[in-house]
């Protein structure tokens, strides 16, 4: 009779470590992309939601390893860039002070004009669009013998003002794109 | 049941809750009918075939199902919106709800093909049908009664109902608004006041010393 000794718990997860497939340098390059783009993302959150303070943004920096910092940096300005839109100033005022926060080299002044004028001009275009489609909204129900002063119709379910919206949507849109680029 | 010229009234006798349903029967062009809050189409505790009893009570009301041509929601609550969707879909009635509320109907996957204010709504094009919207938001933000001034008919939803009004622990709530909306409501001049719900009675209160003693009755006990 043979005897064989039992493993123990440490030796049998040696073995399945070892029968795990090994990741190479770029697979795990790739990873640590993936993670810290994660994390910058968290960080960009919590900021957004009020639980980060802008002056704190530096120090959420400081806590990554130093060859870690410049791309966690990079990650939080082309987060915060993205989050610039066309419905919401105040948030794009909190996103061009984060930017500030972290690149102090940034023409606020002139940005935050710039992007004024293009939500301001997208605004008026959609208000317009949106009140012509309503005078033949409310033609179209009259025809069908629904009218008076409680009538109202019912725009965002219209086909027409899906595809108006996503059209001056798309043309504002290449406007924020050129914003971005002026930004770190 | 016909209440008065062409309007009937259906309602809820059953054990679980749904609403009261209210028809005015070939009141819309091509003698199409016109439903006030269809309710559930099965109740969600007992399962009961609501919109099924609904449909077979007009029927023998001489009301045929597939002349519903508009369903008016007096606000955004399933227990009066859920068979809409089926009328609609079914006889191509016009679904309408408050402004205020086709935000919330569009997220239970209903389409109203136009919204609601207060105001005037005409309806029919040769001698149109009219009746007055209210809005009396407190059961819910657009929440609406309606009101049909040639009989001096409320359509009252979860305003009032006898003896008592709707609840406002509800999303969306409010007991203030809910206190201006009554007493909005009991300026009006009314002879038939229809309740959504009926509880504790049939929710049908005739004759306008009635209404003004259940009007008084909330003014004194309940706000």
């Amino acid at each position: 009779m043979t005897s064989k000794k039992a493993k123990t718990a440490f030796e049998l997860a040696m073995e399945k470590i070892d029968r795990m497939p090994k990741l190479d340098k770029k697979e795990i390059e790739k990873q640590n992309k993936k993670e810290l783009a994660e994390k910058s993302e968290a960080i960009v959150h919590r900021y957004f939601h009020g639980s980060l303070k802008i002056q704190n943004l530096e120090q959420e920096i400081s806590q990554f390893d130093n060859n870690e910092q410049p791309m966690v940096r990079k990650n939080l300005l082309n987060q915060l860039k993205e989050s610039i839109g066309l419905i919401d100033r105040e948030m794009n005022t909190k996103v061009l002070a984060a930017i500030q926060q972290l690149d102090g080299k940034v023409d606020l002044v002139k940005i935050n004009s710039d992007l004024d004028n293009i939500i301001l001009k997208y605004q008026h275009q959609r208000q317009k669009e949106y009140a012509n489609l309503e005078k033949e909204e409310l033609k179209q129900l009259q025809k069908m013998g629904i009218a008076g002063s409680a009538v109202a119709p019912n725009i965002q379910k219209s086909e027409n003002w899906l595809l108006t919206e996503e059209k001056l949507k798309n043309q504002f849109d290449q406007k924020l794109v050129k914003i971005r680029e002026m930004l770190p | 049941m016909k209440l008065l010229n062409n309007l009937f009234a259906y309602t809820w006798n059953g054990q679980d809750n749904n609403c009261n349903t209210y028809v005015f029967a070939n009141a819309l062009d091509n003698n199409r009918h016109l439903v006030i809050d269809p309710g559930h189409i099965k109740t969600p505790s007992t399962g009961e075939a609501a919109l099924e009893r609904l449909l077979s009570e007009m029927q023998m009301d001489g009301l045929q199902t597939e002349d519903v041509g508009m369903v008016l929601l007096t606000h955004c609550h399933p227990d009066h919106f859920e068979s809409a969707r089926y009328l609609q879909e079914n006889y191509q009635a016009l679904v309408a709800i408050h402004e205020i509320e086709g935000a919330v109907y569009a997220h239970y996957g209903g389409t109203a093909d136009f919204l609601l204010r207060d105001g005037e709504l005409k309806l029919g094009k040769k001698k149109p049908f009219l009746l007055n919207v209210l809005h009396c938001p407190g059961h819910s933000p657009g929440h609406v009664a309606f009101y049909w001034a040639p009989e001096k008919v409320l359509i009252a939803g979860d305003a009032i109902f006898y003896q008592s009004t709707g609840r406002t622990d509800l999303p969306g709530g409010s007991p203030d608004q809910m206190k201006q909306s009554i007493l909005r409501l009991s300026e009006m001049d009314i002879e038939v006041l229809l309740c959504g719900h009926p509880y504790g009675h049939p929710g049908i209160i005739q004759g306008k010393k009635d209404v003004m003693e259940n009007f008084d009755f909330l003014k004194q006990h309940i706000l």
